[in-house]
């Protein structure tokens, strides 16, 4: 069975980095990193940069951008850090989650709607059991006995749905002493096996015709049902089938809108952005085959240039315990706003001294649980009256900012900061040498939608520096590091080694350097652009001053009817707006224009002024 | 609409211009255009430039009459004994666009117009800031001009004074060559002598007499 569909496409955008969903987030970057699957190299992704976020571990190939491919956190259980040995360099396991891509393989497939929903009910939270590869079902389910898992029985006696960790091992060594969460009656061990090995091998139509009598109502035929009509969620505890718009079973109330969600959930993640990528990359393997050590299949990174292996490993396993919180908190399976009280409890009750017995004692202990709930109450009540004081300090305090805070966003807006679409912010820690390169690709990234906004924009380097600077300040609040002018230069240094699409342009006269757009030929086509541009401007000027000369007798005939008598010329501002250049570019450039004689200049002591030279 | 308009100002100009007055000089389109009165920085350029203000200058001085012109771009003496002087339009300033030359660039267009096209003298050559001739009309051609009046009048061998040539007008000149002044007169006289058509008779190391031969 081959475990390659694991790997997914990306998209790559324009300055080398990848492109991250919604919410997602750089963890880690790492350069010179090959993939391996199995035991064999993958060919042709043997040079890149490995990026881990939230969400994805993405391979980004260094020499050819659509080679780049990611993982899901998803589809991995757990990171093993291998170290260097001999000539191997240090590498990191990343162990697959088996029944993710099984149950991806089958999602379309109608007649597994039922299997899925029950395996879904089970594997949401860690280590799932997976369908058998049908060939070696006993290594299945050795598996399935070395892992525990969640097992939902229902009580004999009360008929209480229980969920319990075990495994099979446990059970049978009577490591774990299971008992209804309701009525405290243990159930018997045959009994609960049933329920341990059912769920797993559901795919046998048998299976569920077994489990039925084990519950409450009889629904014979409901996969037929489930088959025919695809606006029906059978629930997971009862079997009853409800309509698709229902959250909880009508029957026993049990939660339906999560199996669904989750089963949604897991189809968006197989197929991420579904129309414009084919779900699968196209990968060979330097061996031909997968084999995998230990039966069990995995992928490997391996850190060319040394070390990280460690750091890397602890992250991907934070980041995959991260993900499977969030999973259960959005389940609603963690008590949110609880509160441990266990310290100011105990003292309490430990100090109702000589715990009498009889009905006095438990006349004390009612007391003392009482008197506890009052102080907490109290406490918390108090605690609260404090917070909404503190709350109106505050908004006092954010009141008085006000006129400030106003000004301060105007000016935002004017710097077009509002406007485009927020880049995700650079994660890379100073330290790691792969941080110039990433700062640069990120400066990329904020020239191309906040800077250059036209063909045309020029910035100074000092200029893109400050805004820079400023940028991460507003987009990650006052606690950010700044780019020293180092790094900043060092990461502008590298725009030509990493092929960016942009370049660093310098001034020969004054040794102004600035940041432009690559292309071909404009930027000696400005002349001709500002001549352009003057032209128009002054064409503009004069159609509206001889409406304003037909008006006024007099000056007309005096200086006769002339349009150049009350031509006004362009000044550095209005030519830096309408170019998005800076100022001292502006100058620059029109010194330029000025040199080839295709611009004069009008020098009053309300400022300079740019004429088209079409007189001389 | 637009042509009563026209029209009305027409006869209101023609009214206010006194008749001893010569028409105004009606400036060319370039006087309003503003970088006309900056020094431009590109060398080509400003070689046009000062080629437009040279013409600028020899056609209002022409319109005028004026032979000189001070270190300021003010008229000083013009054949037109009835024109005031200071109420000419100034060249190097336009009032309605708010611009005018600086003196650095003034004597530049000057410079220009001496050395380069020859059309123009400096009063003293050793004090710039006199002034200038401005020969709209080339000196020798004054000096032809001049000698063709005497020799066809038959004046030739007569001896006058400078006072006779320029101030009076007992000698029949035509109307070109009235009321020139002295200054210019002298210009006019030693280049003839060059030409050995006339001979100056010298007083006190001062010009008594010129006799054309």
């Amino acid at each position: 069975m081959s475990y390659i569909s694991v790997w997914k496409p990306i998209s790559v955008n324009q300055s080398n980095r990848p492109v991250l969903e919604t919410d997602e987030h750089d963890i880690y970057v790492r350069d010179g990193v090959g993939i391996y699957q199995g035991k064999s190299k993958i060919l042709e992704r043997q040079d890149g940069r490995i990026y881990l976020t939230n969400r994805r571990i993405i391979y980004f190939d260094n020499k050819v951008n659509s080679n780049s491919c990611c993982v899901y956190l998803t589809e991995i259980s757990h990171g093993e850090p291998i170290g260097r040995f001999l000539r191997s360099s240090p590498k990191v396991k990343l162990y697959l989650r088996k029944g993710t891509i099984e149950s991806s393989n089958n999602n379309n497939n109608n007649n597994n709607i039922s299997n899925n929903i029950n395996n879904d009910n089970n594997n949401v939270s860690t280590s799932s059991p997976s369908p058998p590869p049908p060939l070696s079902s006993t290594s299945s389910l050795s598996s399935l006995t070395l892992k525990p898992t969640k097992v939902t029985w229902t009580c004999q006696i009360c008929s209480y749905n229980n969920a319990d960790y075990f495994t099979g091992s446990q059970l049978d060594t009577g490591a774990v002493k299971l008992k209804c969460a309701s009525c405290g009656i243990p159930p018997s061990i045959p009994y609960i096996r049933r329920f341990l090995v059912a769920p797993t091998q559901t795919s046998n139509a048998d299976q569920v015709t077994d489990r039925q009598p084990s519950l409450e109502v009889n629904s014979s035929g409901s996969s037929s049902n489930l088959k025919s009509s695809k606006n029906t969620i059978e629930c997971p505890r009862c079997t009853f089938i409800n309509h698709s718009s229902l959250t909880t079973c009508e029957i026993c109330g049990s939660y339906l809108l999560q199996t669904a969600s989750l089963e949604l959930k897991t189809n968006s993640i197989v197929a991420p952005s579904s129309s414009s990528q084919t779900a699968s990359v196209d990968i060979e393997l330097e061996d031909g085959i997968e084999a995998y050590t230990n039966n069990k299949a995995y992928i490997k990174v391996s850190f060319r240039k040394g070390g990280g292996e460690i750091e890397f490993n602890n992250l991907v396993n934070t980041a995959i315990e991260d993900i499977k919180w969030d999973e259960l908190t959005k389940r609603g399976g963690v008590n949110e706003n609880a509160v441990k009280l266990n310290q100011q409890q105990k003292p309490l009750v430990s100090t109702g001294k000589a715990v009498r017995a009889g009905i006095s004692g438990l006349e004390v202990k009612n007391e003392l649980t009482r008197k506890t709930n009052e102080i907490v109450l109290q406490d918390s009540l108090y605690d609260l009256d404090l917070l909404m004081f503190k709350f109106e300090d505050i908004m006092k305090i954010s009141e008085s900012f006000k006129p400030l805070l106003k000004q301060n966003s105007l000016v935002i807006t004017n710097r077009r900061f509002s406007t485009n679409s927020i880049i995700p912010e650079l994660n890379t820690s100073k330290k790691s040498n792969i941080f110039h390169q990433e700062l640069s690709r990120h400066l990329s990234e904020y020239l191309d939608s906040y800077e250059l906004v036209k063909q045309t924009s020029m910035i100074t380097t000092q200029d893109l520096f400050a805004n820079y600077n400023r940028y991460l300040t507003m987009s990650q609040g006052f606690g950010t590091e700044l780019i020293s002018a180092l790094d900043f230069n060092k990461a502008i240094s590298m725009f030509d080694t990493l092929h960016l699409p942009i370049m660093v342009k310098k001034y020969e006269r004054s040794g102004l350097l600035v940041v432009v757009r690559r292309s071909e030929g404009l930027h000696d086509n400005f002349i001709a652009l500002v001549r352009k541009f003057l032209a128009l401007h002054q064409q503009l000027l004069a159609s509206n001053f001889i409406e304003e000369e037909i008006a006024d007798e007099e000056e007309e005939l005096r200086g006769g009817t002339s349009v150049i008598k009350h031509a006004r010329g362009c000044n550095i501002k209005e030519i830096s707006e309408e170019f998005s250049w800076s100022y001292n570019i502006t100058i620059e450039e029109m010194e330029r224009c000025i040199q080839s004689g295709t611009v004069i200049v009008d020098q009053h002591i309300s400022g300079t002024f740019y004429f088209v030279n079409d007189i001389w | 609409m637009k042509y009563d308009k026209v029209f009305t100002y027409l006869i209101k100009t023609t009214c206010t211009i006194a008749p001893s007055m010569a028409e105004p000089f009606i400036f060319p389109k370039i006087h309003s255009f503003p970088p006309l009165y900056t020094k431009q920085p590109n060398l080509t350029v400003q070689e046009k430039q000062l080629e437009s203000w040279s013409d600028l200058i020899l056609n209002y001085c022409q319109h005028y009459r004026v032979t000189s012109l001070s270190q300021a771009g003010l008229p000083l003496t013009s054949q037109n004994s009835q024109l005031k002087l200071d109420q000419l339009p100034s060249i190097f300033e336009n009032k309605s666009i708010d611009r005018q030359v600086n003196d650095e660039f003034k004597s530049i267009i000057f410079k220009y117009l001496v050395n380069k096209l020859h059309k123009a003298e400096y009063i003293n050559v050793k004090k710039k800031d006199e002034g200038i001739f401005v020969w709209w009309k080339p000196l020798l051609e004054w000096a032809s001009c001049l000698y063709n009046h005497m020799n066809d009048t038959g004046q030739t061998g007569t001896v006058f004074t400078i006072f006779e040539l320029t101030s009076s007008n007992e000698l029949g000149l035509p109307e070109s060559l009235r009321n020139i002044d002295s200054s210019v007169m002298i210009r006019i006289l030693r280049s003839m002598v060059k030409q050995g058509r006339t001979q100056l008779i010298m007083e006190d190391g001062e010009i008594g007499g010129v006799k054309f031969i």
